[in-house]
């Protein structure tokens, strides 16, 4: 790069030559670096000094693409990607961060068990929320995150298990209360003449809600309560189920009042039924507030940090 | 010898990091005294640690020598993970494979380690994971390989059960085989025995009980009994084989005394580094 005025060197010794300026606009670690006086003994070559990092390569030419007016370069696997993550963090790039964080290409199978795994490492708390929630969509068995085991680090898969269950439990809460009946949202689908109304309800107020559609949460109640290590319902799958369900209610009962409901507002009463399910999932956070503010806090003040991974720059 | 404070002007003083507990022990395994083991399964360890950190293989040969024949033993289903994960945190593979061996003995799922993975590392479960599969592995080769062709197997080819699996033998025996072959927890007498009685007169149901299996003399069920245990075993033992091997490869936890002398007041320290501070291995890559 012309008119460089130092070389940063990668962990595996490559050099990059970039200009101190740049570095010190873009982060405040770097602007102080710099703005100390240079060992005299210091590594220099060709006239410039040497600044060792412990970054790899693939990541510092990531990191430089993001700084200077070229063509970024975001890695491709989701571990790179957040290693330059840490690496913005680490020198305080927070613009570096964000855009990195716009453009991690999140798993969709069951790779978000390594991705937790490794966001954790990094101590990467969004990271760790994101993959924790996308865990939740598939089986937490020993068969499913055997490759992934040996990334888990400290309590991990402890918080991990303790996630699940917290979610498993409100969506739990939230399904039991609306076949209860307890539910606002339950009285809205109990119009099915086709359902047998039980003897001991019928001077309640509750709403006794479709047959078919209590058979449908029912099923998933059960199956909650055997075990928290399935996958969770996610609004996806549980939409395919119910219009499947609907229709086999339909075509083998001939539910006028279900057909009736379904057409004039039943996608709308479907739709928010669903965000109920995603919302009563979502609600649930791997960490308390409380930790992930105090976490931020010393973040910031590396001075704090008393967690096993020390945030500031090591160089 | 002993605490002994009069003459310590005159000796050399070696500080050790370990405490008075774990070195009075190591020493009652050195000297013709009575062997005391420390009185914590977690010390034991560290004992054990120590012995191998500082090459005292006799010592440690004592050590492991006394803690098998403690009673209770140090080693059972209740405590195997728990010595597991110190064995792993102390590179001991001896008692890793022990610990190891016996998890077999209970399933391993999530929900039965729920409680105990916050003591245990990731890289360590993933290693007892891999052992179980191995040992699975194992067992489905030794089952096609070896259990055709012993001698009880003609034997319970020429059984008149009700239900008769492909291989003509009665098709409890086959479903033992497969839910052995899922779970190593499955491998166990009493199981073994629920399997046969709830095939002779299965439970909550009208359908015809098996007079064959009923009447199969004592004598054929032990035989085949024998002929599993020793098939389970040899997968088991197959695994530690394996890594015994790699141990006399010289990929072993070797610990180096570095003695470096300093001039403090005559006294002498000594500090004891790692050369390979390697986590246990159970299995090796193929």
């Amino acid at each position: 790069m012309q008119a460089a005025d130092v070389i940063l060197r990668s962990s595996d010794h490559i050099s990059f030559r970039v200009h101190k300026s740049t570095m010190a606009i873009s982060s405040p670690f770097f602007n102080d670096l710099f703005s100390l006086p240079q060992p005299h003994d210091g590594e220099v070559i060709d006239g410039l000094p040497v600044v060792q990092l412990s970054e790899d390569a693939e990541v510092l030419h990531s990191l430089f693409t993001l700084l200077y007016p070229i063509p970024s370069v975001i890695p491709d696997s989701y571990e790179q990607s957040l290693a330059l993550l840490t690496a913005s963090q680490k020198y305080n790039m927070d613009t570096v961060s964000s855009t990195v964080r716009c453009n991690i290409v999140l798993p969709t199978t069951e790779a978000a068990f390594h991705a937790y795994a490794i966001a954790n490492s990094k101590q990467l708390i969004p990271e760790i929320e994101t993959a924790a929630r996308l865990t939740l969509d598939h089986p937490l068995t020993f068969e499913i995150i055997a490759d992934a085991l040996p990334l888990f680090e400290g309590s991990a898969l402890h918080d991990l298990i303790h996630f699940r269950k917290r979610c498993r439990d409100n969506l739990l809460s939230f399904f039991v209360g609306f076949v209860d009946g307890n539910d606002s949202l339950s009285k809205a689908w109990n119009s099915c003449r086709r359902t047998k109304r039980p003897f001991s309800t019928l001077q309640s107020d509750k709403g006794i809600i479709a047959g078919w559609f209590r058979d449908l949460v029912s099923q998933h109640i059960k199956n909650l309560q055997e075990t928290y290590t399935c996958s969770l319902p996610k609004s996806s799958s549980l939409r395919k189920e119910f219009t499947e369900a609907l229709r086999a209610h339909i075509s083998a009962t001939q539910c006028s009042s279900c057909s009736n409901l379904y057409a004039t507002e039943g996608e709308a009463l479907r739709n928010q039924w669903l965000r109920r399910v995603s919302k009563a999932r979502d609600k649930v956070r791997i960490f308390s507030p409380s930790w992930d503010r105090g976490f931020y806090i010393v973040c910031r003040n590396p001075s704090n940090l008393t967690r096993k991974h020390q945030t500031h720059p090591e160089i | 010898m002993g605490g002994d404070t009069n003459g310590e002007a005159l000796l050399p003083v070696i500080q050790l990091p370990e405490s008075h507990t774990i070195i009075s022990s190591l020493l009652s395994f050195l000297f013709p005294v009575p062997p005391v083991l420390p009185p914590t399964i977690e010390q034991t360890l560290e004992l054990l640690s120590v012995a191998q950190k500082y090459q005292v293989s006799t010592a440690l040969t004592r050590i492991r020598d006394c803690a098998s024949r403690h009673d209770p033993k140090f080693i059972c289903p209740e405590t195997a993970l728990h010595v597991y994960s110190l064995a792993w945190k102390y590179g001991l593979l001896d008692e890793a494979l022990l610990a190891a061996k016996e998890t077999l003995k209970r399933p391993m799922t999530i929900h039965d380690f729920e409680d105990k993975l916050d003591i245990i590392p990731g890289a360590a479960l993933g290693e007892l994971w891999k052992y179980r599969q191995r040992v699975l592995d194992n067992f489905k080769e030794g089952v096609a390989a070896e259990f055709s062709r012993s001698e009880i197997f003609p034997t319970l080819t020429v059984l008149d059960c009700v239900e008769i699996c492909e291989y003509d033998i009665p098709l409890w025996i086959f479903r033992y085989l497969v839910s052995v072959a899922k779970d190593t927890a499955c491998f166990d007498i009493t199981t073994f025995h629920l399997t046969l009685s709830s095939h002779i007169s299965p439970p909550g149901t009208s359908s015809e009980n098996c007079e064959y299996c009923k009447s199969i003399p004592s004598e054929t069920i032990r035989e085949l009994w024998t002929t599993l245990t020793a098939i389970f075993h040899g997968s088991i033992r197959k695994v530690s084989s394996t890594t015994l091997n790699a141990i006399h490869d010289g990929s072993h936890l070797i610990h180096r005394l570095d003695q470096s002398s300093h001039s403090h007041n005559g006294k002498c320290a000594l500090k004891v580094l790692p050369r390979q501070q390697r986590e246990p291995r159970l299995c090796r890559k193929a």
